[in-house]
This record gives C-alpha cells, structure tokens and sequence, in this order.
C-alpha cells in the first residue's frame, strides 16, 4: 500500500479488516458497511434519491457535499483535521478536474479510518497520508454533532 | 552455461538466480503488495504447463539490468520476475482449466489478453473507489472495446469475486440487469443470474 499512497509509512497507518468488496470508502465514511454509495448511473451503487446521477468522470464535489449534508455534516470553511470534543469530521479528497476520489471519517480518538478501494479499511493518524497520486488532495472537511 | 541467445526455452531462467538471496517476506510484499495470491493458490506442481512468457522478454530485462545484481529499490529483480511469471502461469493454468475455455467461440490468444488485462485493472484500480479510475482505466476500455465475445469471460470473473465490472456489462449486454442493487455483491449476482439464462456461463 505504501508504494501507492507515498506519504504513508507504517508508522502513521494500520490494517483494520479483511478485503471487502460490499461497501466502498464513501459508505464506510458514512458510518456503513452495507452498501457501495456513489453516484453511479449503474445498479450496484446507492445514492440518495434526490441527488443526481453521474457518468464516470463527471461526478462534482457539490454532490457530494450534499449526500454529507443529508446525514447532518455541515461544511468547515477550513480544512481543520483536529479532534473536536462532540463532532465527527469527513474528509473528501478531489482529484483531476474536482472530482472526488475517496472520503474518510475521524473516530473518537481523532485518528482518521478509510476504506481502500476494494481493499481493507484503515486507521491512519491524518488524512493527509493519503494525499498524493492516488486519490489527489482534501477539498473539503465536513463535521457534524454526535451529542 | 550457454550464451543467453543460444539458450532453449527448456532451460531454467532460474539458474542464474540460484544464488540469489531469499529476500525477506515484508520485501515481497512491498514488490508486490497488490497480490491476492494467497499461500493457498500456488501453482500445482504436478499439472504439467508451460511457461506462458517467450523466453526473450526475460532477455530483454535481464540484458537491461546486466550486472546489477544489487537489490533494485528494496527489490530483488529475480524475485519480482519470478513472481510475476508465476502469476502468469498460474492465469493461464486457471483459464485453460476453466469451463470458459471450453467453448470454442472464444480464442485462446483472447481469452489470454483478456486474463493480462484485467488482472492488470485489479491490481491498478483496487485502491480506487471513484468509478472513473475503474472504468477510465486503458485496459477496462480495451476489455470493452472486445466486444460482446469477452462476456463469459466477464462473467466468470464475477463468479469468484463482485469486481466493477457493471460498466462494461452494461455496455456490452445492452441493458442494466443490475439497476435496482445498491451494492456490488447484489449488483454481480444479478449479473451471473442474467448469464445463467442466456447461456454465457453454467
């Protein structure tokens, strides 16, 4: 994984479960592992009905602020990556021409969890470390209240 | 031993690696972390095959790295070749065997570059949950581009794994069996269903 992802080291990540190919990064970010979220104009994938489909290439990171807002998150204004006592926080990383590539979620001890693709989930200390070729920067942090 | 030009296909490119270090375990995960050969999913030895590579690509390479015997950025180049040429065989060991292959309609040189192409998208797409990366990918288009031929094929790789393979179906059959599934796993049954009655797989 290290030579896909050039800024993790096994210092700063670590493998939490077994190859999974029922849920993706979008669902677990969500807090689920049922289901592949993404907005897909395919079967196989979900998305919230009110939002709209995307062709492959085409998806916007404002689709899927809203999908996050649907389920409470509210926007940061800056990409903050600390632990705040009573929130969760999501990271959407975008790629290319904006287009998100992955998300993932801070648990309650402020380390940050991804799904991999098709691959295992992971804890890693920011979402930093998956900055890079792969799935390109953090756009956006999204937090919402957990009290 | 003979000149590399004058060797047959017979002989072992293994020779001259023999004294070649055992690299550690974590070193051949780091050459290959994207392997999902498990220690289960050896090659038989006792199935008699062939090496699916023509001896002259190991030429080539080994030329190229003539007298560099150092480990090459943390990774024995014997070991890597070694690995990937085992993974070949055993590609081509599982697809001679496979009831795919069976059906004549489907060449054998297709069914290979279909097997090198996608195992090639796994490995390169894995890590990627935005559908774009998957179905963008060179060979994903070129398995595409193939035709409705490379459906069984598609199809039997659903049957061991639920890979994004909705796009191209979907393309290729024409319509989306799979539209009311939200997850992958019911989307490649619906799928395989859908196969099953229009006789592409048993």
């Amino acid at each position: 994984m290290e030579t896909r992802f050039e800024k993790l080291r096994p210092s700063n990540y670590e493998g939490k479960s077994p190859v999974d190919f029922g849920y993706n990064c979008i669902a677990w970010a969500m807090g689920r592992k049922d289901k592949a979220w993404w907005p897909a104009t395919i079967g196989g994938y979900r998305w919230p009905k009110k939002l709209p489909r995307q062709k492959p290439g085409e998806e916007t990171l404002e689709n899927f602020i809203s999908a996050f807002k649907r389920i409470g998150y509210k926007k940061m204004l800056k990409k903050d990556y600390s632990l705040e006592k009573g929130f969760v926080k999501v990271a959407i990383y975008v790629k290319g021409n904006q287009n998100p590539t992955h998300a993932a979620r801070q648990l309650e001890s402020g380390i940050w969890t991804s799904k991999i693709g098709d691959e295992e989930d992971i804890e890693h200390t920011s979402p930093v470390v998956l900055e890079g070729k792969e799935y390109g920067t953090v756009a956006v942090v999204m937090k919402k209240s957990v009290q | 031993m003979p000149a590399l030009e004058n060797r047959t296909e017979t002989e072992s490119w293994e020779d001259d690696y023999q004294t070649s270090p055992t690299p550690r375990s974590d070193v051949l995960k780091r050459c290959d972390p994207y392997s999902r050969l498990g220690e289960t999913e050896k090659i038989n030895p006792h199935i008699d095959y062939k090496p699916s590579l023509p001896y002259r690509y190991l030429d080539v390479i080994r030329k190229s790295f003539a007298g560099k015997r150092e480990p090459l950025a943390g990774c024995d180049l014997a070991v890597m070749w070694r690995e990937m040429q085992s993974k070949l065989d055993l590609c081509e060991q599982k697809t001679r065997n496979s009831e795919v292959l069976n059906n004549s309609d489907i060449p054998v040189q297709l069914v290979l570059d279909f097997n090198m192409r996608a195992e090639r998208w796994r490995r390169d797409t894995s890590f990627q949950s935005s559908l774009a990366a998957k179905f963008m990918h060179d060979d994903y288009q070129t398995i595409m581009a193939m035709g409705k031929q490379v459906v069984p094929l598609i199809l039997g790789r659903l049957q061991k794994a639920p890979e994004a393979w909705f796009w191209a179906l979907k393309h290729l059959a024409e319509e989306d069996v799979a539209k009311d599934t939200d997850n992958p796993a019911d989307a490649a049954k619906s799928w395989l269903r859908w196969g099953r009655r229009k006789g592409y797989i048993k």
